[in-house]
Order: C-alpha cells, then sequence, then structure tokens
C-alpha cells in the first residue's frame, strides 16, 4: 500500500469556461496534518471538494487528472463515490449538525445509512466512542436527545467532527473548520485536530496561516490554482522556497 | 496591522544599526587610544559599556514583544531572529572593544613596541567587516557578505604572524614580554571580532534569502 | 445642535410614515374582521346551534360546513402529493429544462383567473358525468391548489443552505434521502405553513365551484359524485338574494368560515416547531 493517503496528479478543476485548479501535483502523506492555505478564492476548497467527490454536486464542476486515495484512483470508472465519501470524512467552515436530528441521531444518521452497525447496542456504543473521540461526551452525555441548537459554535464543529469519525473513515477534510467559531472553541478544535493524526490522515484548509502553522505538519500553498510550493510546516513558515508564499507570510500578497 | 508592523520593524531594523554603531566605535576607539595610549579616550571607551547593555537588553525586548504581537511568519520572522542573534555578537564586538581599552590603562607610560605591529591594520579589517554586514543588513545587498571567507581567513593569518612575531620580540628581549603579551591577546580579541562579524553574516544571509550559508 | 435636531426631526417623521402606512394597511384587515364579526355574531347567536348543523330550511349552514371540509380535503388529497413532488423536482433540478418551464410554469399558474379552472373542469368533468359532483369541485380546488404548494416547497428548500447537503452526502446519505430526511425535514415550517396557506385560500374559494360543486344546502351530502355545498358559494348565492334574512345568515355563513379559517390555522401554525439552525 502507498505510504501517501492522497496523491494528486496533475489535477484540473473547471467550472464552466473557468479554470480553477490548475495542474496541481500533491502528496499527502498518512497519519499528518496536512494543510493547504491560500488566500480567499485560491481554490482550494474546490480542490478538496474533489478529494472525495463532493464536486459532483456541482454539475459544473468538471475535473481531470487522478487522485488516488491509497493508491486507488477515485476518479476510475468502477469506483463508487458514495464509498469513497465514506473513507473521506468531510468537516465544514459552518458547523452543520442537522438542527432537526438530536445529537445522538445525528451521528447514528450516517451510520445506519451505510449499516456500518449490525445492532443497537453497537450503535450506541459506536456512537458513545465517536463522541468521546471528538472529545464531546463528557459535554453533552446527558443530553443526547436534544437538538445541536443548543450547542455552542465549537460544541458543534466537534459534534460534527463526531459524525465523521463514527464512520471510521481514514482520512479526515475539514474546510476552514474554525471559521465560524470563536477563540476558545477554535483552540478546542485545533487541540482536537492534534489529536486525531493519531489516526487519521487530516487534509486542513485554511486561509489562517497562523492555524496552519500551528496544527500542521506539511502545508501547500495555492495561489490563483496553482501551487505554488510545498513542503515541511517548519520549514515552509520560517524560510519558504518562493518569493511568493514568502510574500503571503509576509502579508504582502495584495 | 501590516504598516504597524513595518514601520515598529525598520525601528527595530535602526536599533540595531545604532547599537551596532556603538559597539564599532567601542572597538574603533579602543584600538585608536591603545595608538596613542591615551587613557581619557579609552576610559571614555568603557563607559560606553552600560549604555551598549542597555541597548542589547531593549533592542531584545522589543523583539520579543513584536514576535509575540504579530506572530511573524517567514522572512519577517527571520529578520526578527537575525536582529536577536545580532544583538549578541554586537555586544561581544563592543565587550571586546572595552576589554582593548582597558590594557591601555596597563600600557600607560611602557610605550609601544615595533609600532603595535599589525594590529591597526587587523583592527581596521574588523572594523571594515562589521561596517559591511551593518550595510549589508540595511540594505539586503548580500553581495558585501560574498568575500567574507577569505577576509575571515586572513584574520587568522594576521594574528598568526602577530603572535610569531611577538614571540621573536620576545625572545629578543624579556622587556618587551609585557607589551607583546597584550598585543597576542588583542590580535586575539581582534580575530574573535572578526568571527562574530562572520556570524552575523551568516544570519544575514539567511534573513535576505531564507538559506543557511556557513562561513569557516 | 442645529444638525442633530434635525437628524432626530427626519427620524421621528420617517418613523411617522411608516406607522400610518403600516395602519393603513392593517386596517382594512382588521375592519373586515370586526364588521363579519358584529353583522355574523347576531344570526349565529339567535340561532343557537341549529345555525352550525341545521340545513338551509332549518335555518342552519350544515352541509355547506361538511361541503367545503369535504371540498378542501379531496383537494388536498389529490393535489399536495403531486404538488409537493413538483416542488421537490423543481428545488432539485432548477437549472434543468424541466426545471426551469416547471418554476415558469408554476409562476403562471398561480395567476390563472380560477375561473377558467372552473370551466376546464366542467369540460373534462362535469359534462362527461352529466352533472356537479363533490369530485369536480375537489379537482378544480386541486389544481388551483397545486402551483402553491409546489412553489412554496421549493421555496421552503431552497432556503435551506447548500452546507446540509453537503454533509448528508459526505456521510454517504444517498440524494433521494437527502432530500427527504434531510431537506424536507429542515424546511419542515416553511413547507406546512404553505400547506395551510394554500388550503386556506382554495377552501375560501367561489368562482371555480359555481359550475364544479354545484351546492347542496337542503339535505347533507351522501356521495363524492353529487353536488356539494360550500360556505362561500352558500354565501354568494344568499347575498344575490332580496331577502334580508338571507343577507343575515350569509353574515353568518361569512363569520363560521372566517372562524374555521382562525380555529385551523392559529393552533396548527403555533404547533409547527422551527428547526432552529
Amino acid at each position: 500500500m502507498s505510504k501517501y493517503a492522497i496523491e494528486v496528479e496533475n489535477l484540473n478543476i473547471y467550472y464552466g469556461n473557468n479554470h480553477v485548479i490548475k495542474g496541481i501535483n500533491l502528496k499527502i502523506p498518512q497519519k499528518t496534518v496536512f494543510a493547504i492555505m491560500g488566500p480567499s478564492g485560491c481554490g482550494k476548497s474546490t480542490m478538496l471538494r474533489s478529494f472525495n467527490r463532493l464536486l459532483d454536486l456541482n454539475k459544473n464542476a468538471r475535473v481531470t487528472g487522478s487522485v488516488r486515495l491509497f493508491g486507488r484512483d477515485i476518479y476510475a470508472g468502477d469506483i463508487d463515490s458514495v464509498e469513497v465519501r465514506r473513507e473521506v470524512g468531510m468537516v465544514f467552515q459552518y458547523p452543520n449538525p442537522f438542527p432537526h436530528l438530536s445529537i445522538y441521531d445525528n451521528i447514528a444518521l450516517g451510520l445506519k445509512m451505510n449499516k456500518l452497525v449490525k445492532s443497537a447496542e453497537e450503535l450506541e456504543g459506536r456512537i458513545e466512542w465517536a463522541l468521546k473521540k471528538a472529545g464531546l461526551w463528557e459535554e453533552v452525555k446527558h443530553r443526547l436527545n436534544d437538538y445541536p441548537s443548543g450547542l455552542s459554535g465549537g460544541q458543534r464543529q466537534r459534534l460534527v467532527i463526531a459524525r465523521v469519525i463514527a464512520m471510521k473513515p481514514k482520512v479526515i477534510m475539514m474546510d476552514e473548520p474554525t471559521a465560524n467559531i470563536d477563540p476558545v472553541g477554535s483552540k478546542k478544535v485545533e487541540d482536537l485536530i492534534f489529536e486525531l493524526k493519531k489516526d487519521y490522515t487530516i487534509v486542513l484548509v485554511t486561509h489562517n496561516p497562523a492555524q496552519a502553522a500551528r496544527v500542521s505538519d506539511y502545508v501547500a500553498f495555492i495561489y490563483l490554482g496553482e501551487l505554488v510550493e510545498t513542503g515541511e510546516t517548519g520549514k515552509i513558515f520560517t524560510a519558504p522556497g518562493s518569493k511568493l508564499t514568502e510574500k503571503y507570510l509576509t502579508g504582502k500578497l495584495v | 496591522m501590516k504598516e504597524r508592523f513595518e514601520k515598529d520593524l525598520n525601528k527595530l531594523k535602526s536599533e540595531v544599526e545604532r547599537m551596532a554603531e556603538l559597539a564599532l566605535s567601542m572597538l574603533v576607539d579602543s584600538v585608536e587610544s591603545l595608538k596613542t595610549l591615551d587613557v581619557k579616550m579609552a576610559e571614555n571607551v568603557i563607559s560606553r559599556k552600560d549604555s551598549l547593555a542597555d541597548m542589547d537588553e531593549s533592542i531584545e525586548e522589543e523583539a520579543l514583544r513584536m514576535v509575540a504581537i504579530y506572530q511573524p511568519m517567514a522572512k519577517d520572522l527571520r529578520t526578527i531572529a537575525a536582529v536577536l542573534k545580532m544583538i549578541t555578537y554586537l555586544y561581544r564586538i563592543g565587550r571586546y572593544g572595552k576589554d582593548i581599552a582597558g590594557m591601555v590603562k596597563s600600557l600607560e607610560g611602557k610605550g609601544h613596541i615595533a609600532k603595535l605591529v599589525e594590529i591597526p591594520y587587523m583592527a581596521n579589517s574588523v572594523a571594515d567587516m562589521v561596517r559591511d554586514a551593518i550595510t549589508a543588513f540595511k540594505t539586503e545587498n548580500i553581495s558585501l557578505l560574498n568575500d567574507f571567507e577569505e577576509r575571515d581567513d586572513k584574520l587568522d593569518s594576521i594574528r598568526y604572524s602577530i603572535f610569531r612575531e611577538c614571540i621573536t620580540y620576545m625572545m629578543e628581549d624579556p622587556r618587551n614580554i609585557t607589551q607583546c603579551s597584550y598585543y597576542i591577546m588583542i590580535a586575539k580579541y581582534l580575530e574573535r571580532c572578526g568571527d562574530n562579524a562572520c556570524k552575523m553574516a551568516e544570519k544575514i544571509h539567511f534573513m535576505v534569502t531564507g538559506e543557511r550559508i556557513e562561513i569557516k | 445642535m442645529y444638525q442633530f435636531d434635525m437628524r432626530r426631526i427626519k427620524e421621528y417623521s420617517f418613523l411617522g410614515v411608516i406607522c400610518i402606512l403600516s395602519f393603513l394597511m392593517i386596517f382594512p384587515l382588521f375592519h373586515i374582521i370586526f364588521t363579519v364579526f358584529a353583522d355574523g355574531i347576531g344570526t349565529l347567536v339567535s340561532t343557537g346551534p341549529v345555525f352550525i348543523t341545521g340545513t338551509l330550511d332549518e335555518g342552519g349552514i350544515g352541509p355547506a360546513i361538511l361541503g367545503t371540509i369535504i371540498l378542501a380535503f379531496f383537494a388536498s388529497l389529490i393535489g399536495i402529493p403531486i404538488a409537493f413532488a413538483v416542488g421537490v423536482y423543481a428545488y432539485e433540478y432548477p437549472h434543468s429544462v424541466i426545471g426551469k418551464a416547471t418554476t415558469a410554469l408554476l409562476e403562471i399558474t398561480q395567476e390563472f383567473p380560477t375561473i377558467l379552472v372552473g370551466l376546464f373542469v366542467t369540460q373534462i368533468l362535469v359534462l362527461p358525468m352529466g352533472t356537479y359532483s363533490a369530485i369536480a369541485g375537489a379537482f378544480a380546488l386541486a389544481i388551483i391548489l397545486m402551483p402553491y404548494v409546489a412553489v412554496y416547497t421549493k421555496e421552503a428548500m431552497s432556503q435551506i443552505p447548500f452546507t446540509f447537503r453537503e454533509a448528508a452526502f459526505s456521510i454517504g446519505v444517498p440524494k433521494v434521502k437527502t432530500v427527504f430526511l434531510i431537506i424536507a425535514p429542515i424546511a419542515k415550517r416553511g413547507i406546512l405553513t404553505g400547506l395551510l396557506i394554500s388550503v386556506a385560500k382554495v377552501a375560501g374559494e367561489t368562482a371555480p365551484l359555481l359550475f364544479t360543486a354545484g351546492g347542496l344546502y337542503q339535505t347533507y351530502p351522501d356521495s363524492l359524485t353529487q353536488p356539494v355545498g360550500a360556505i362561500p358559494l352558500l354565501i354568494y348565492t344568499l347575498v344575490q338574494s332580496p331577502s334580508p334574512a338571507d343577507h343575515a345568515m350569509a353574515w353568518g355563513a361569512s363569520l363560521v368560515l372566517l372562524l374555521i379559517f382562525l380555529a385551523a390555522f392559529i393552533p396548527l401554525r403555533l404547533s409547527i416547531k422551527e428547526v432552529r439552525l
């Protein structure tokens, strides 16, 4: 098996006639936090959505090139996109637990839909496990039947992470997971990311370089749909190889 | 935010330049006072050590404050890191000047032998290196640093020739021992100052390019 | 100081204008409710419970009430499932040719003169069957009901942020289930409110019933294929009569119609819990 969780080769994404992602090559090692950073609108969220075929939702989007998940091309003809999405969990910018379902049901839904558990006990056990792993169990164990509207932004985001973890994915992608939550909640989510990388490969999209610096092991800088530079976080943030990265990190890129 | 940072960073850099001027003046003036055995001037050099220490501390504090407040990255970060290292090197250079000035008092009334051998020449070379390093720091023109390795090698050989020359004088006449042992020590100090200039050059090079070099 | 005062004057006068305009808008509504109550309550009280349960001969409007309920019920039964499906389709495929056509068509039919719908149903049901009937009336109302339900459904679902769709897909929920288990329940309040408004609207319709339901007030209806009455239709008939007693009865019927609306609307509206995002 490939030692990379995700290998991207000559990836191009178009929205209609708009060339959004331009020939990107990327290798994301397993069980690390890989941050993708770049200014807003550089195409990083779009690229992320091509890693779990969530881009299929957008009729105008067209993808060429290959994205290999543990060595398997997810755009090959015989691949079931639902299965890909099960292996690649996703956390969104807006903490989006399903508002009409209880905390418990939010996690149960995906498990039931995909028949990942065989019995009621297993379901219950898996939900508890996921909530514990997401560091939310202690905060919600007495109100599993409450609606998520009673949770804070940070708690909701951790609920979403629990919902993802419960599916036992191999990769967890996060699209600016702290953009809409307060600093305390953000810190908890960041701590959680650090914990989770022991078991999962995490791909983090962020427009906050400081966050990428804090939590990632590797970082890729995307600008105007092109990969400018990728490498170890420590190296990129002290001595980037590209003038463009240098400008971005010192706030000189307008 | 960016503008505020730039303003603070420029101020920090000019503080380093001021500290460099002070350290350099201590080195140059100490050698000058040595030439004429001007004790007053030597004492003046020694008196500057407090403001040197103050600057070292205040610049360090300001640099740390900026790191905490702005969380700089990439070149901004490298610049502040370079500043933090450079003030240490400049402090050392200034202190060597103070040490040389201290010897002027001991040599008072004894006079010099052999026209101070090559010490003034060596001191000039060192001062030039420090000046070039600071200019490079200010203008980011790192081509000024290209020949530092050669210049450092040259300092080494001058120090060695001073050493041999002094040994000869001491063997010729034991009365020369006092002066010559001071000369050997001063040559050693100057060579150390050259090393510090080279370390500064390395940091400046990293600051500007992000690439580490080693000046042997 | 001068500027400050000017600003306050502007602010208050603006507020005043808004208040007056709002009042002008709400006033007719309250006036209608008030008049209906004032003129109708007398008939209702003097006739007593018979007014609700009795036939026209007994001085009551029972058959008309039942007729309205039957018509609304069957119109909903026919119209809502189809309209909901159309609404979901228009939401799901807004850019497809059929989706665009549906949306345009819905907007047109919403504004369609209802009497024409009545005529249409007369052509296809009443004439072949040879009689007015509850079925024909319900069918006409269903046609009027559908575009409203479809548009409200589509709009309510469009309000739901795209991120919930993404979330559902990302945990492997298939498309159809995403719509019915995620989007529709989140949009529940909007959809049900739309249903209520639509049903209320058709329950108050007169024109399409003229040539379809016919009218039946002397006895209670016993078959869906027989003519049936409706409160608005009855009011229309009564008002045309020269007799003041009939007019009084029309007011009473109006009050009943209003009370049915309020009784159905308010508790339902309050009982639907909004899904808090």
